[in-house]
């Protein structure tokens, strides 16, 4: 509900532009991303930078409204690096590493996100979803292969084995979009996903949230805090965290026997932000921006592919807002799939690729819905009895640092995969770095550029091919790697201790010598095999040119 | 259940229960309880030891 539309007026409105398609020209595209959401955007950004011709179709006329999905995680930020679209929303948002916990006036929790000197990004950048959303589509307005077709809305899909036909309707009149692949990425009613007569499965709590964002001047750094049965808000938990432009979300849970339509009036909304304040000690001087209610849904589609149809975002699955896998999962599963995409579309890759999507991104889902279940448990206790462990939990939690663990928000993490048609199983022993099916790790390292040295970052060298990421000091094994990529799309990063004076442009060198600790990288030749994604398909600590040549093709379900 | 210990006197520790349930007070008994039952389980550190006891301890509650 938009109360101060004021405040985001500089957010422009798109004109409709008329399509070829009512015009009596047929139009046959490569891939059609139906909502022009963060995730369906991220989507189609990332498949323009592979070179990829993309039309995106948006009932609206502009971005959405609200601060809606405002925790933009590290992981995300990472995907929005590797397509060229992070600046921006990091440059705009408020990063934090931690946060507090009260409970009847003492603080039972600090937390703190994993975060160290090597990382590139902070764990968490608190951003309304109208920026993110606004800075992905000026960036995609920058790109010649990107159409974003808005006042476009979609009234009827129709699959084929050749390419899936979308109705579109639009001011002027309907017409018909031909589409060799179609991302689904329309939201939590998707109209895709009930098109094709797919159902979300699982289940939905009865415990609601209110969202109230207010504009007010304080000093109070960026963390998030929960109150949990506070004087203000008895019997409620309430959460609060800043966001750029001295917007203050401000989320309370409903108990039982309030009614939403009543707690949503406005007057409603501001006795309970009053009462806040005045209980946190800040002025009761604000502006009300936006109001919305909040269910928590643990629910997904069994698969994310239909044909040529892929799922992805809220369209795909419905997390619990508690620990910010919302937003997050679906950036991850654009991420996931663009890439996958791109090689089908473009040859370098097999169809199976697209099931690995489904399949990891499934189980991704399930992974985030098993960690916010948990915390909506806590959150909004459904029953007696988790309310009574709760408030156990909160005061052990006072004196006693063990109890603290419950209490503690579980915020998004990077997704490892426990199995992937695409990727290999661990056959040797390591001490350290990530599994296959993790996530790279990054650290600071030296580029070099010709005859110059320049910082960058380990994931820096991820870019939209496969990589290879190897300790060098083994020619043979750098000559092999080398040969496949004069022939293939494989980027070869050798990593070096020290400058090296034949310094290739692959070469780049661990100045802070963290190659060892955090990739367990500790003889000439080891390495890893890193999708584009950022997933660790195989590692080897002994290289064998065949092996490699098989996983490399696994990777990327070549032969299938 | 494991062998006695030397010094564990049950019916001491039975009224030092009845004590703290006391002095909890009047509507706070439930609360006292559920702290004192995940203080006792992060003791014993044996989950499927916890997961017997709160089985035994649903027995026969008419």
């Amino acid at each position: 509900m938009a109360i101060g539309r004021s405040m985001y007026d500089d957010f422009p409105s798109y004109p409709f532009r008329r399509p070829p398609g009512l015009d009596g020209r047929p139009e046959q595209r490569p891939v059609v991303v139906v909502g022009a959401g963060p995730v369906g955007l991220t989507a189609a950004i990332g498949l323009a930078r592979y070179g990829i011709p993309v039309v995106v179709l948006e009932p609206r006329d502009s971005v959405s409204f609200g601060s809606r999905a405002a925790c933009i995680s590290r992981r995300s930020l990472e995907i929005w690096n590797r397509f060229g679209a992070v600046q921006r929303p990091l440059a705009k948002g408020l990063p934090w590493t931690g946060g507090r916990s009260f409970w009847h006036g003492h603080q039972v929790l600090d937390f703190q996100m994993p975060h160290d000197e090597d990382q590139k990004y902070p764990p968490m950048v608190n951003l309304q979803q109208c920026f993110a959303e606004q800075y992905l589509v000026d960036a995609l307005n920058e790109c010649p292969e990107a159409d974003i077709r808005w006042h476009s809305r979609l009234t009827a899909v129709k699959s084929t084995n050749d390419c899936v036909i979308l109705s579109v309707e639009t001011p002027d009149g309907v017409y018909d979009l031909e589409a060799d692949w179609v991302v689904a990425a329309d939201g939590a009613r998707s109209f895709v996903r009930e098109a094709v007569g797919l159902k979300l499965e699982g289940n939905s709590y009865e415990g609601r949230y209110l969202i109230a964002d207010i504009k007010f001047s304080s000093e109070y750094p960026t963390e998030r805090r929960a109150w949990f049965d506070p004087p203000s808000n008895p019997g409620s938990t309430v959460l609060m965290h800043r966001q750029p432009d001295d917007v203050w979300r401000i989320d309370y849970q409903l108990r039982d026997d309030e009614d939403s339509a009543i707690e949503l009036q406005e007057e409603r909304v501001r006795a309970r932000v009053d009462a806040h304040l005045k209980m946190i000690g800040e002025a009761p001087d604000y502006e009300l921006i936006w109001i919305s209610l909040y269910k928590a849904h643990c629910l997904t589609l069994p698969h994310y592919r239909h044909g040529r149809i892929l799922f992805a975002g809220d369209a795909a699955h419905l997390v619990p807002i508690f620990g910010v896998r919302g937003l997050n999962s679906g950036i991850d599963d654009a991420g996931n799939l663009v890439w996958k995409l791109a090689a089908v579309i473009q040859g370098w890759g097999g169809d199976g690729l697209l099931d690995s999507y489904s399949h990891e991104r499934v189980f991704a889902a399930r992974e985030n819905i098993e960690q916010a279940r948990k915390s909506t448990l806590f959150m909004t206790p459904p029953s007696r009895g988790f309310e009574l462990m709760r408030q156990a939990a909160l005061s052990l939690a006072v004196s006693n640092a063990f109890a603290r663990a419950l209490v503690n928000p579980r915020q998004t993490t990077a997704i490892t995969f426990a199995t992937s048609p695409i990727q290999t199983t661990e056959d040797e022993s390591w001490e350290s770095g990530p599994v296959v099916g993790a996530t790279l790790p990054t650290f600071p390292i030296k580029m070099r550029r010709g005859h110059q040295l320049y910082d960058g970052h380990l994931i820096d060298l991820v870019g939209l091919d496969p990589t290879v990421v190897v300790a060098g000091g083994d020619e043979a094994v750098e000559m092999h790697l080398c040969k496949v990529a004069s022939r293939d799309r494989l980027n070869v990063v050798i990593l070096e201790q020290n400058d090296r004076a034949d310094a290739r442009p692959t070469v780049v060198v661990d100045h802070r010598h963290r190659a060892r600790d955090l990739l367990g990288l500790d003889r000439p030749g080891a390495g890893y095999l890193i999708r584009p994604d950022g997933h660790v398909a195989a590692r080897w600590r002994r290289f064998d040119p065949t092996r490699f040549d098989a996983i490399f093709a696994l990777s990327l379900a070549r032969g299938d | 259940m494991s062998p006695p210990s030397q010094n564990f006197d049950l019916e001491r520790i039975w009224e030092k229960l009845a004590n703290a349930i006391d002095a909890a007070g009047s509507g706070k008994e439930v609360l006292f309880l559920s702290k004192f039952a995940i203080l006792a389980s992060k003791e014993l550190n044996d989950g499927q030891q916890v997961e017997r006891l709160v089985d035994i301890a649903l027995e026969d509650l008419t």
